[in-house]
């Protein structure tokens, strides 16, 4: 066993917004993450997949220290981020860095390119000799793809990816050890996403970074990830390897939610049958009794209304929170044409 | 009737702006026919959108304008026929649902009123009976309690149930063609399966005819029997979906199938196309493609390609296709 610690871990993280915008004129209460464990170790990319609103953002937010939890803690390195000095703190923004969705309104638009790129060595005072920082400079644009052409402009003249890139660059420029990226692929086109998932994914080996990677796409997400946790509303409802999740899903959920994921291959999508959840999301302001997903879900019980399920493990290292795990080899139709 | 439901010959449009000119849409042609599914698929700024407005005429004319090209609904010029005739045509026989449903649909409506109003206005029927029937549409696009609900506002359903109600005011009149801009763009995956498999339901009960705009190659297979590719303002290639996934032949076709990640194949890296996508103001000398064409020929650059036409029905605009 590897005694190394993991660079992240969460415990039972809660952050709960109340909201004065009830029907009922009382305060209502979003919970947005509500009792998120998980941990991600050195040079892992593990991923945070769910639908929209099921709190990804918010949960990337706590770990950043961005958003204070209403409750459970965050472990930087072993270390719990909420009894941290302020100094400690500081260091640790150097180790954990971000990179948003959106490109465009993320960058300062009055600075150029260099100014964005090596603000933060300004802030953390770090770099000062030319030399060193030339020599910095040059390797992290050769390493982001961005050319040296490129420094004096500003980021409202690049195109999304080129955008993207500038904020990886700015992401990588204190050598961070962790990375939360939240939908950092989602507003560009394909074959630009492509670009940039290729570029994330030799960052990764060459600087031995850990991802932490928020994301709605499944095919994002097995491509660049090695580990998955699915979120519905709040919670994580699965986490395994990327292979195990892929191949053979534990939670309704799950099952439902691959198999909406269309397929880039006609033939495929002719000869598989598909699970169609019924219904919306339902609101985080008032989620089902029991097991959140019991009103969608097609294999529920009586018992789900009630019981809150606890994750269990259905193979080593894939824990699913649903008590009709056990009862899954009698789920009949298996809804994925297995290839 | 056999013929197409749909044609579309030679579409050119282009916006007229004061220093220059934005070839949108630079040469598009297709055939549609009934209860078949004709997707458009390329990346942001291809011209998806203004071509599916020049079908309609729906565009802001000037700046824009329609600078050759013919729109046959069965067998008539939509471009050339009189105002009084097209608006006929508009909502009654061709409907158009859009990415957004929110900016389309009337905030102070209720979603039951707009649904009865447009069957009013295209079936001339009563009031009761339109609101009757517009209860029954809601309930046949699978949204529950259809009495309650039509008299909800916009801002009161979520945004799969905005989709569904615009696919309800778009069937009220049994449209021959529907034409739908990335309608489940903005949806979750779990909401775009269900309006998918409802689009392909009431195709199949209406014989209706689809032409489908979307970026996402997935809904490309999923949705298509036929397939334009547009780069730039052109359709670079036009084939069945299942010759085109399976032998794509213009190169930009072959990179854009090899950019998406799939959920079913874990690939070590993805090929991704390099460059950037194309300014449209300037013009091209030659093929728009071949800056970032890793397979392009020395004529490319300068010489642009004609449509090849291929067997089995197939197009490319490339050079390599010249025999
Ligand atoms: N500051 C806030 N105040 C009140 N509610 C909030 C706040 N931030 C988020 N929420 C709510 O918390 C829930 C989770 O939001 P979050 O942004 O984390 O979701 P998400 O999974 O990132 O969704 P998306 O995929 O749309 O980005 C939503 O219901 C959202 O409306
Ligand atoms: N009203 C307008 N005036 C000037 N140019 C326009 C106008 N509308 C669209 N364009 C230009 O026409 C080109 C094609 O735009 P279009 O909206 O058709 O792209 P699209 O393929 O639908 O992209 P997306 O996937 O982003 O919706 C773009 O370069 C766009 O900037
Ligand atoms: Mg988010
Ligand atoms: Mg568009």
């Amino acid at each position: 066993m590897s005694a190394s610690p993991p660079i992240l871990e969460v415990r039972n993280l809660k952050k709960h917004f109340s909201s004065r915008k009830s029907m009922f004129g009382g305060e209502a209460t979003v919970k947005a993450v509500d009792g998120v464990s998980l941990s991600v170790m050195p040079r892992e990319s593990v991923a945070v997949v769910g639908e929209s609103g099921c709190g990804k953002t918010t949960l990337g937010k706590l770990v950043l220290a961005l958003e204070k939890p209403t409750e459970g803690q965050v472990f930087f390195d072993g270390r719990d981020m909420a009894g941290m000095t302020a100094g400690a703190v500081r260091k640790l923004r150097t180790d954990m860095q971000v990179i948003f969705q959106d490109p465009y309104s993320s960058l300062d638009p009055r600075m150029s390119v260099e100014a964005v790129i090596t603000e933060p060595w300004i802030i953390h005072g770090m770099h000062k000799d030319p030399a060193t920082r030339a020599r910095k400079l040059a390797k992290l644009l050769d390493d982001c793809g961005i050319a040296k052409t490129h420094l004096a402009r500003r980021p409202h003249e690049f195109s999304g990816g080129q955008r993207q890139r500038v904020g990886i660059a700015r992401a990588l420029a204190l050598d961070p050890r962790l990375v939360v990226a939240d939908e950092p692929v989602s507003a560009l086109d394909v074959s630009i996403q492509a670009q940039i998932l290729n570029l994330l994914k030799d960052l990764q080996k060459e600087r031995a970074l850990a991802y932490l990677f928020i994301s709605h796409d499944f095919s994002v997400v097995r491509h660049l990830c090695a580990r998955v946790a699915v979120m519905y509303l709040g919670r994580i409802v699965e986490t395994a390897d990327c292979e195990s999740l892929f191949n053979d899903p534990q939670h309704p959920y799950t099952e439902a939610l691959l198999s909406a994921v269309p397929v880039p291959d006609p033939s495929v999508e002719k000869r598989r049958k598909r699970i169609l959840l019924c219904g919306d999301v339902p609101s985080p302001l008032k989620p089902p009794s029991g097991c959140r997903f019991h009103p969608r879900c097609r294999y529920m019980k009586e018992s789900c209304r009630l019981d809150d399920p606890a994750p269990t493990q259905a193979r080593p290292g894939h824990f699913a929170a649903c008590p009709i795990l056990p009862f899954k080899e009698k789920r009949s139709d298996a809804a994925l044409v297995a290839l | 009737m056999r013929g197409p439901v749909l044609a579309v010959r030679g579409l050119r449009t282009h916006f007229m702006m004061p220093e220059r000119t934005v070839k949108a849409v630079d040469g598009i042609t297709y055939e549609l026919y009934p209860g078949k599914t004709l997707a458009v698929v390329g990346e942001s700024g291809s011209g998806k959108s203004v071509h599916a407005l020049s079908i309609l005429k729906l565009l802001p004319m000037p700046p824009a304008e329609i600078v050759s090209g013919q729109v046959l609904f069965r067998g008539e010029d939509l471009l050339t026929m009189p105002a009084e005739r097209l608006r006929q045509v508009r909502g009654d026989r061709i409907a158009m649902i859009f990415q957004e449903p929110m900016t389309s649909l009337n905030p102070v409506l209720t979603i039951g009123e707009q649904i009865a109003e447009t069957v009013v206005l295209h079936q001339k029927k009563s009031k009761a009976n339109a609101w009757e029937k517009a209860v029954g549409l809601l309930a046949k696009v699978g949204i529950p309690h259809p009495e309650e609900r039509a008299r909800d506002y916009p801002h009161q359903f979520s945004g799969g149930m905005r989709q569904r109600a615009m696919i309800a005011i778009a069937l009220s009149c049994e449209p021959d063609v529907l034409i739908a801009d990335e309608p489940t763009t903005a949806l979750d995956v779990t909401i775009q399966a269900q309006i998918l498999e409802l689009m392909k339901e009431l195709q199949r009960e209406y014989r209706m005819a689809i032409v489908l705009i979307t970026h996402n190659i997935g809904v490309v297979a999923e949705m298509a029997d036929d397939v334009v590719v547009m780069y730039a303002g052109r359709a670079v290639e036009q084939a069945p979906v299942d010759a085109l996934f399976k032998d794509p032949k213009h190169p930009y076709t072959k990179g854009l199938l090899e950019s998406v990640p799939s959920i079913y194949k874990r690939k070590e890296r993805l090929e991704a196309i390099k460059g950037q996508p194309p300014d449209l103001t300037g013009g091209f000398a030659g093929c728009p493609f071949a800056p970032r064409c890793a397979v392009a020929l020395e004529r490319c650059a300068g010489d642009d390609p004609p449509q090849f036409h291929l067997e089995g029905g197939r197009m490319s605009n490339c050079w390599r296709e010249e025999r």
